[in-house]
């Protein structure tokens, strides 16, 4: 029998085999314990991976604390102290000047008084979740709510699957259909931190998979499908409330209208 | 999709991808302030921006380090010290959680930080693939590879912290 190829395996997991392979890999995997292991472990060093990223992100932040005001300003170089400032702001003068004077210059908009605060890191206190516009139609949403993390899946297509896994990880990401990535929420040291919209709407499509991570170390979390709880976590478990497709250790699938 | 728009949904990743590449929030700060000025003066469908903008980026990320002559120093840098006051110890084992992610992922070639990084950011392949120079079918196998590669990095520093005295 000829094993998979980690290419093969990397692109099971990312979303990215071409519909013509998925028979193939899916049937292999279903047979195939050592391939099973080895996805395992490329799924592990994934998570190694987005895990370390997330805290990083977070030491960097904490380590500067101008990162988070900066971002959300755009050309934030203005408030920068650097050597470059100067320049800098001549720039930023000179697009002003040029959004001023020139007709349908896209610079026009970013200088208007609501201009462009782009969703950026904040922290609970600094931007309460009531901010985050409730969106309308199939949607996926990541929020704490009454002291637990809650994912709500609403209005998406019959057919759609949802995979709730646990992760070593230390963020509550959810991927959408179209392998785009909701908001995450990192959870260290007892802070929720959200880095992103906090949700976001999606075509529906038939016969699609929404994945969910959620990191063991989560105290209290509940994943709703259209407003019923289907799952929660809870002392570093994943239970099932709802009817399951498939339920194992870590992990389990939901059908959308089963 | 207007410039603002652009402008709204592209920074926060942008500015994760500089932030991650170089480690130092101020150098970020101009990288992305930098690659958003040049897309201005492009004659290009926003978009088609996205992809643009992380090449620039990464890019600036790399002349930057080529000018000064201190990749190596850039790799190793330390964040500002917080202005908040903070316990010692506190700011010691950040500023060595930093580090450690910082060799970890010095122990990647350019193009697979670059790629484990656009991956993180959502990337598909055939994007990753068109910036980085390979075939859409490698990526797979790169991002496999990367991701051992940099796993190993990170958690052999896991077996030395536990190395009794």
């Amino acid at each position: 029998m000829q094993h998979l190829t980690e290419s093969d395996l990397q692109a099971w997991i990312d979303r990215e085999l071409a519909s013509g392979d998925q028979p193939r890999v899916s049937g292999h995997l279903e047979d195939c314990a050592a391939c099973r292991r080895e996805l395992g472990e490329l799924r592990r060093v994934s998570e190694v991976f987005s895990a370390a990223m997330h805290a990083y992100d977070d030491d960097l932040t904490a380590a500067t604390p101008a990162v988070a005001a900066v971002a959300r300003r755009p050309f934030g170089i203005l408030s920068s102290s650097r050597v470059g400032r100067a320049a800098a702001i001549f720039l930023v003068a000179a697009a002003a000047v040029a959004a001023a004077v020139v007709p349908g210059s896209p610079l026009r908009e970013i200088w208007e008084p609501e201009a462009a605060e782009p969703a950026a890191i904040a922290r609970p206190g600094t931007r309460p979740v009531e901010e985050i516009v409730s969106p309308v139609g199939a949607s996926i949403t990541i929020r704490p709510r009454e002291g637990r993390l809650t994912v709500r899946v609403r209005d998406f297509a019959p057919g759609t699957r949802v995979l709730v896994r646990l992760s070593e990880g230390s963020a509550a990401v959810a991927s959408l259909p179209d392998g785009a990535e909701n908001a995450r929420f990192i959870v260290a040291s007892g802070v929720l931190e959200l880095v992103g919209p906090g949700n976001r709407t999606a075509k529906p499509d038939e016969g699609e998979e929404i994945e969910i991570l959620l990191p063991r170390t989560l105290t209290a979390a509940v994943v709703e499908i259209d407003g019923r709880a289907v799952a929660r976590v809870t002392g570093g478990k994943l239970v099932s409330l709802g009817p399951v497709v498939r339920d194992s250790v870590g992990e389990a699938v939901f059908d959308i209208g089963g | 999709m207007d410039f603002q728009t652009a402008y709204r949904e592209l920074h926060p990743g942008l500015h994760r991808f500089a932030l991650r590449l170089t480690g130092d929030a101020d150098v970020a700060d101009d990288i992305v302030q930098e690659s958003f000025t040049r897309l201005v003066s492009q004659d290009m469908p926003l978009e088609e921006a996205k992809s643009w903008l992380y090449v620039v980026a990464a890019n600036l990320v790399r002349d930057r380090a080529r000018n000064r002559q201190r990749r190596g120093r850039l790799l190793e840098a330390t964040p500002p010290m917080p202005s908040m006051p903070e316990a010692a110890d506190v700011r010691v084992e950040r500023l060595e959680r930093i580090a450690r992610v910082r060799r970890a992922l010095a122990e990647l070639s350019e193009r697979d930080a670059r790629l484990l990084l656009m991956r993180e950011e959502g990337f598909k392949y055939a994007e990753i693939a068109e910036v980085l120079g390979v075939k859409s079918t490698s990526v797979g196998a790169l991002v496999a590879r990367a991701l051992k590669r940099f796993a190993r990095a990170y958690g052999s520093e896991d077996e030395v912290d536990a190395t009794p005295d």
